[in-house]
Formats: C-alpha cells, structure tokens, sequence
C-alpha cells in the first residue's frame, strides 16, 4: 500500500482528477454538438455552390452563344457586303478584263481601265465598312488581281505572296472565311473570299476581304454582364486569344479546340479558378471561351459559410458551460472521495464521505463509507497483530543475543580454563565472567569437601548480605537445597520461588529461581555451579544447556589447574632435590678433597724422608696410601667437574693449541704409566698438523686419561697416538693391543657411572666418569669421541676437534 | 733479590691446619726457619705489621673474615707491605682464578693439593726472585 504522507497527497491534486474527467465530458460534449452542424453546414454550402455554378454557367452559356451569334453576324455582314461587290456587273466586267488580258501583252487602255475601276470599287468599300482591313480582288487561281494595297499586288503578278495560298471555290460554294490568325497585328489573320460570277455562271475571279480584327474586339465589348471578372474570347487553332491578343492556353481551350465543347470548374490561362464555357465554332475555326472567376461567382456562399461557422463557435461556447457545469455536478462528489480515501491512506481511519443524493454518486459514497468501516477494523486488527509479532520478535531477538552472549561466555570461559592455571584464580574469573556476562544477581562455585559430604563455597559474585550468608554456610548434600541435589545427583537442578524444597532465606522481590549445575568429572561430582536469577521463567533447556556447558568448562579447567598444580609440586619437589643433591656433591667432593689432599701430601712428605728413614715395608705401605689417595682424589675431580658441567658452570678457554709439542709432553707424562710393563708408547703425528684453538688443559686431561686407559689394560704390547688432520679438523686417536672392548658394551663406556666389564668380573674403569668426562671435554669443543675394537685384539679411542671450535 | 731459605721469614695465611703444617714441613725441609701463621683473613695487616720482618706471604684465597683478596688490597694499601711477595696457595686452580691473581698484584700462583715433590722447589724459585704461576 502507498504510504501516508504528505508528499503523496500534493502528487495527486483533487483539480486533476477534476480536471481529467472534465476534459472529457467538454471533448464529448462539443463533439456532439459541432460534428453535425458542421456536416450540415459542409453539405448546405455544397448544395450551394453547385447551385451557384449551374447558374453562372447558364449565364456563361448564354452570354456565349450570344457571343457566337455576334460574331456570325459580324462575319455574315462582311460576306454579304463582298457578295454584293461581287454581283456588281461592275465588279464581273473588270475582272473579266483583266482576266482575259494577257498578262504578257497587256492592253494596257483596258485593263488599266479595269484595274483602276475595280481598285476604285474596293477603295469604296474599304472606306464604307471599317471591319475590312484590306480587300482585293483575285484570280480564280488565287491570283492577287487588284488590291487596296499596292504592294501586295504588285509583288502579286510576278509570284504568288508567301501569305496567300491559292484560294479554290467548288462550284456550289460562293464563299469561303479563312482563319489564318485573329491577332488583330498579324496581316494575315482571318479573310472572307466571295466569288465572281460570270454570266454562264462561270467564276470570273474571287473578291477577298481581310477582317479587321479590332473591329470585332469592339463587337465583342457590347457583350457584357458577366460581373467584374467575366470573361468572353476568341481562340484560334493557333492559341492566340482576341481580344487579348496573346497566346493562352488551358485545359478547356484545348478541349475546345479539339473540338469538345465543355463547362465547369476550370483554371483559365492565368491560372486563376473559374467556372467556364467554352465552345468550338468550326466554321470559323475559332474556339469561344467565358468565364468567370470562382471567386467572385462563389462569394455569396462564404457570407453563408461565415455564418455557419459563427453559429458553431456560439454553439461550443454554450455546450462548453453546459459542460463545465455538468462535469463540476458529476466529480465534486468523485473528488470528496478521492480526497476521503486519500486520507485514509494517510492513515485517518475516521474519514467519512457526506451521503447528499441518492443517484449512482451517492451508492459509491455510501459503499465507500462502509469499505472505510471495513478498513478500519482490519486496519486495527492488523496493527494488533504486528504488535504481537513484534513482541515476538523482540523476545526471539533477546533470546539470540543471550543465547550469543552465552555462546561468547562460554569461549571465554574456556579461553580461562585452558589460559589460567592456578585454581583460585580461576574460579574467581569464571565466577565474574559468567556474572558479568550473563548478568545474573549472585554466581558462586561450591566444591566438595574430601569426603563429599558438604558443598563449601569457594567462591561467588553479587548477592545481598543475607543471601552471602546463607550461601557461606556449607552445603550437606542431602539437605534437598538445589545446591545439595546437584551434587547429589549430578544433575542440573532449578527451584523457583514457590517450590516447596527452596529455601525462604533466599527469595527477595529480586530472587525469584536458582541453578545449581553440577562440577561432573566421569562420574566424580567435584562441586557445584550456583546461579541465582530475578527471573521467574529463567533457567530453560536452553539455559541449563549452555550453563552446564560452561559448568564442564570449569570442571575441565579445575581439573587441569589441579593436575598442573601437582606437576608444578612434583617438578619444584625435584628441582630442589636435584638442587640439594648439586650442594651435596659440591659440598662432599669439597670436604672429601680437603682431608685427602692431607692424606696424599703427608704420604708424600713420609715418603720423600722428610720425616727420617723409613723401613722397607714401611715404605711399601705409605706407597700404597699414597696411591690410593692420589686415586681417589681423580675421582673426586672428576665428579667435581662432571658436576660442573652439568650445572652449566663450566667454561672452557680457548687458547692457540700446538697439538703436537702437548702430546709430546703428556706421553712423557704417561711413561710413568707403563714403567714396569713391556709395554712401548709410540707415536705418530703428521708434520702438518695446525694449531687448533681448544682448551689445551682439557685436552691434555682427555688425553692423559686415554693413555691412562690403554695403560691400565694393555700389560704387554704397544700403544700408539696418532695424530693427523682431515678437512677443517685434526683427529687424535690412541691405540692399544690390549684386552678390548665387547661390541656391547662400546656403546655405553661413555656414559656416566657405566664401565665395560671383563669376563674374570674386574671393574675395569674405575668410576666410569673418565670416559664420561673425556665425552663431555670433545663435545664441548664441538668434536666427537669414539671407540673402535674388538675383544683381545685391542682398542682404538678416537677423538676428533674443529680447527676453529665457534667457527 | 735472593733471599736464602734459611734466612728467610714466610707468614702463611691458612684456615685448614693440616694444611698449614703440611707447609710449615716442607718449609722447614727446605730449610726456612721462621714461619708464621694466621688462620682467617681477619686482621692479616695488624697480624703482620706486628712481625718485624717479612719476606714472603702464601695467602689462601677462601678465608674466614676476609678473602684473599680483600687481604692483599689492605696489604698493598700500606706502604711496608707495597712489594712485598705475596703468592696465592689455592685450591681453586680455574684459570680464571689465576688470571685474577695476576691482575689483584700477587706475585705468584701454586695450586692446591700441594705436591709435597714440587712444593719445595717452588718457594725456592719464589725466594730466588722467579716467577711461579703454575695450576698444579
């Protein structure tokens, strides 16, 4: 539907609609009223004008044969004039003379005679009758005999005149009227010819005249009363007009001169409409032409067509009130209803249309009044039912942003649970984040005790004093609170205010239901979600589902915490053993060290007689203390340092090393070693070998212990050092022929507090730090220690060092 | 400057007895005939200002009190001590131990344990005026 507005009512103006059906009620009226007046005007001017043209051309027919009768009777009284010159015996005496005269040998006496009484008797009748141009008297082979004009005649004797032609009589005719022109300025023009008769009835010769043409012209003027713009001529075959004296030419004149007499509507030679007659007359070979212009004929009907037109004009004039009247009668009401129902689009319900008359006009206004009736109440129910609906949908839309605000929650409480380690903690952000979030009065998290018999409260958000101080008392799971049935049952449980189990402390106009949502671990229940709500209807599925979500969340998260708090403990618990266990070492090898360097100095000090002489076996005892305290001491220093090492606290200083002259100076060392065995120390080193940067007293540690080694277990044979550089490196290796090593046990002599064993059951290795120790040096100059042998066949260690350790 | 054994006055600086009488033993082996002793790093300068003559000092370096070092700078603060030989006897025998000494003005260095063959000789290279350094 249109909406209501202001807008929208300016658009569509009343005066339009008014405007709309006004125009084609005028339209339809003057139509009806012009149309046939105009039809009967067109016919009644028609009937006029045929009238008017039959009349004028009746009188033009008339005035033309009266014309015709003029110039026959101009034309006859010439011919009769010649014919009675012609029977003059005159007139037939002197032509016969001068016919019969030779023309060679004129008697010139007689026919001067003849000739000047026959130019005498033309001369005569020439002056009598001014209608004759020029007369003459002829041969009757057309021969100029006499003329009234000299020199037509004299040039007549010799030659035939090129404007005569021979002129030839039947013997019945006695004359003849020849048309050459009627341009009165032509010679030749029209010439009426009459015969000589002889006394045997013979032709003597011809008399001819020649008319004068502007006598006729003064004829023809006598013929008039055909209004201002008739007109009456002549036409010859040639086309020139008399009296005009030009050539015209129409589409009547040529009829005529093809010899079809016609009349009517016509343009003549100017072009100008006429009505016209038009005649041909062939025995004068002349055309007659009349006419008048239409115009002139015609205007009497246009005082008559002026007077139908005005009478229209009144007519629309009147029939265009009557109109506008009329149309104003039939759309007021139209336009009352427009404007009615365009405020009910506007949203007026109320608008009502007057009921005046009891015409077609004042059903509509009447079935329009009940259409608004009608509307109205739809209109309402309608406005009702949105109102539902939006309602509706006010509360789906509430229930989707809970619902994603709960979603979210959730998330953050896991985000929680999996960020937030430490237990208190993070039941104290859950706590507020599902406060906070979900905007509930009071939240707070239970947790059974050891025994699972009560729900302390662990922590808690929001809440009144009292409600605070009922929810601090523990909880015994069978006291039928929603708190102690969750943790009973491990299922979700809601009371609402009116229950018969809740508990009255906690209602207020505020507290009207409370979920207790169960901490479930399997089938362990831990504690208790606690929710308390204004609402009444709170806590559907939906809810419940989604706050037992978030119920697992903290379970999940509290179990975690729990789990990572025992592995913090247990990881603290043996750093600090491991720590008390560094001190112990330190501090042990530290005290041992000290009472045994006494042991090994004062040994010493008696065995170099510091103290005085001593016996044989006196001498053999203190040698053996001497030993082994000096043995034990290596093995402190070895412990010292492997504890070092794995304190991290041991740093090596690298020094230019000449690997060389350092294992020139511990195989001196070791000669000691194999003094009383067949044992021979050999050696063998590149003459290349470089400088390598190492730490040379680790080195020199390493190597003396692998000599020791091969010492210890090689009781006759030989024991080589080689040395040799490969690429960036220089290897080191010292071999014995002595016992070797089992496959098995290759791999493990490195390891710390390991030793190979001999098949007799003797601990080889001392401790087994040495190899250890000798491992840790290599690897802590980025080079590598290994051990090739075979059991009885010997040893080979092998130690390799970077050139340039950090390089 | 050589000084002889016999003639010789050597305070050691020692908290372990067993240690000191090593020392004094093999002192006297060589042949010194004055020894002095102090236990801790506690008034080492009054100690020694009260002795009219003094030629050598072997100063441990962990002491009760004071530590080795702490005693030498007080030493060498008073103008009788300024060049008097002053050598480290300790058991810490890192070598950065030893460069500490060279840099704190000791004028010698003999690790711990004492080797009661080599101990000898070293106090009578020290006497003769030479240099001992050695980690071992």
């Amino acid at each position: 539907m249109s909406s209501p507005g202001v807008t929208e009512r300016s658009r569509l103006p009343t005066t339009g609609m008014r405007g709309g059906l006004g125009r084609t009620l005028l339209t339809a009226f003057l139509i009806l009223a012009i149309v046939p007046l105009s039809t009967i005007s067109w016919y009644a001017t028609q009937r006029e004008r045929r009238d008017i043209q039959s009349e004028v051309t009746a009188k033009l027919s008339s005035a033309a044969a009266m014309m015709e009768a003029q110039v026959r009777q101009w034309v006859e009284v010439r011919i009769a004039d010649l014919a009675l010159l012609a029977a003059l015996p005159a007139t037939q005496e002197s032509t016969t003379a001068l016919v019969s005269a030779d023309h060679s040998r004129r008697d010139a006496t007689d026919a001067s005679t003849a000739h000047d009484l026959l130019r005498a008797q033309l001369h005569a009748l020439l002056a009598q009758d001014p209608a004759f141009r020029r007369l003459a008297v002829l041969d009757s082979e057309g021969w100029v005999l006499v003329s009234t004009d000299p020199q037509t005649e004299s040039s007549s004797t010799d030659e035939p005149s090129p404007t005569r032609q021979k002129v030839t009589l039947d013997p019945e005719q006695t004359s003849i009227l020849r048309c050459m022109t009627i341009d009165p300025a032509s010679d030749a023009g029209m010439v009426v010819i009459q015969r000589i008769a002889g006394p045997d009835d013979g032709t003597l010769g011809l008399v001819a005249g020649w008319l004068n043409m502007g006598d006729l012209v003064q004829t023809m003027e006598t013929v008039n009363g055909l209004g201002e713009t008739g007109e009456i001529y002549l036409v010859d075959s040639s086309g020139t007009a008399l009296p005009q004296g030009q050539t015209v030419a129409s589409s009547g004149i040529r009829a005529a001169l093809s010899g079809v007499n016609s009349e009517g509507l016509q343009k003549n030679y100017a072009g100008v409409p006429v009505i016209g007659v038009y005649r041909w007359m062939p025995d004068l070979e002349l055309a007659l032409v009349a006419e008048q212009a239409q115009e002139e004929a015609f205007a009497a009907t246009d005082t008559v067509t002026a007077a139908v037109v005005g009478a229209t004009l009144v007519v629309a004039l009147v029939t265009a009130v009557i109109a506008a009247v009329v149309t104003r009668q039939i759309t007021r009401p139209i336009v009352q209803l427009t404007e009615s129902a365009l405020r009910i689009a506007g949203g007026d319900m109320e608008q009502r249309v007057p009921v005046t008359s009891r015409d077609e006009i004042g059903i509509l206004a009447y079935v329009f009044n009940r259409m608004a009736t009608e509307l109205k109440t739809l209109y309402d129910d309608l406005e009702e039912k949105v109102a539902q609906r939006t309602a509706l949908l006010q509360k789906a839309n509430y229930h989707i942003q809970r619902r994603a605000i709960q979603l979210a929650t959730t998330v953050e409480v896991s985000q929680a649970a999996t960020s937030i380690l430490e237990p208190d903690q993070l039941l104290r952000e859950v706590v507020l984040l599902v406060h906070d979030r979900f905007a509930y009065p009071y939240v707070g998290i239970y947790l059974l005790d050891d025994e699972g018999k009560q729900a302390l409260l662990q922590e808690e958000r929001g809440g009144s004093e009292e409600m605070v101080a009922v929810k601090a008392k523990p909880v015994p799971i069978e006291d039928g609170s929603a708190v102690g049935q969750a943790a009973l049952t491990g299922k979700p449980a809601i009371v609402r205010q009116g229950d018969e189990r809740s508990q009255a402390a906690l209602w207020s106009p505020y507290i009207r239901a409370e979920a207790a949502l169960p901490l479930r671990m399997g089938d362990q229940i831990i504690g208790v979600l606690d929710i308390l709500s204004t609402d009444h209807d709170d806590f559907d599925a939906d809810d419940v589902s989604v706050l037992q979500n978030v119920a697992n969340q903290i379970t999940i998260a509290l179990e975690n915490a729990r789990a990572y708090a025992v592995e913090r403990e247990a990881a603290k618990r043996l750093r600090e053993l491991d720590r008390s266990k560094r001190r112990f070492l330190a501090n042990m090898s530290h005290e041992l060290r000290t009472p045994l360097t006494n042991i090994t100095g004062f040994s010493r000090l008696m065995l170099k007689g510091i103290d005085g002489p001593l016996t044989g076996q006196l001498q053999n005892d203190i040698e053996i203390i001497y030993h082994n305290s000096q043995h034990l001491l290596g093995l402190i220093n070895d412990l010292l340092d492997i504890s070092h090492i794995e304190a991290g606290l041991m740093e090596l200083e690298f020094r230019e090393v000449n690997l060389a002259e350092l294992i020139h100076s511990v195989m001196a060392t070791a000669s000691a070693l194999v003094r009383d065995k067949d044992t021979e120390l050999c050696q063998e080193i590149a003459p290349d070998l470089p400088q390598v940067q190492a730490d040379a007293a680790r080195i020199r540690q390493v190597l003396l212990r692998l000599l020791a080694n091969a010492a210890k277990f090689t009781e006759q044979g030989i024991i080589t050092v080689r040395s040799w550089r490969a690429d960036e490196q220089v290897l080191v290796s010292v071999s014995d022929t002595g016992v070797g090593i089992p496959a098995e046990d290759q791999d493990r002599i490195f390891e710390q507090f390991e030793q190979g064993s001999l098949e007799d059951g003797r601990r080889p290795y001392g401790a087994g730090l040495g190899l250890a120790l000798s491992k840790e040096f290599v690897e802590m100059h980025g080079g590598r220690i290994w051990v090739e042998s075979e059991a009885g066949q010997g040893s080979t260690f092998t130690f390799s060092l970077p050139l340039r350790p950090h390089g | 400057m050589s000084i002889e054994p016999k003639d010789a006055t050597i305070l050691v600086v020692e908290d372990n007895v067993q240690n000191f009488v090593l020392i004094t033993r093999l002192l006297a082996y060589l042949g010194v005939k004055k020894c002095e002793w102090k236990a801790s790093g506690w008034q080492v300068l009054e100690f020694a200002e009260a002795l009219p003559h003094i030629d050598l000092i072997l100063m441990d370096i962990f002491l009760p009190e004071e530590d080795g070092y702490q005693v030498l700078d007080r030493l060498r603060a008073h103008p009788r001590f300024k060049d008097t030989l002053v050598v480290a006897v300790t058991a810490d025998v890192s070598v950065a131990n030893l460069a500490r000494a060279r840099q704190t003005s000791f004028d010698g260095f003999i690790g711990k344990p004492i080797a009661p063959d080599r101990f000898p000789n070293q106090i009578r290279s020290i006497l003769k005026g030479d240099e001992v350094w050695e980690l071992e």
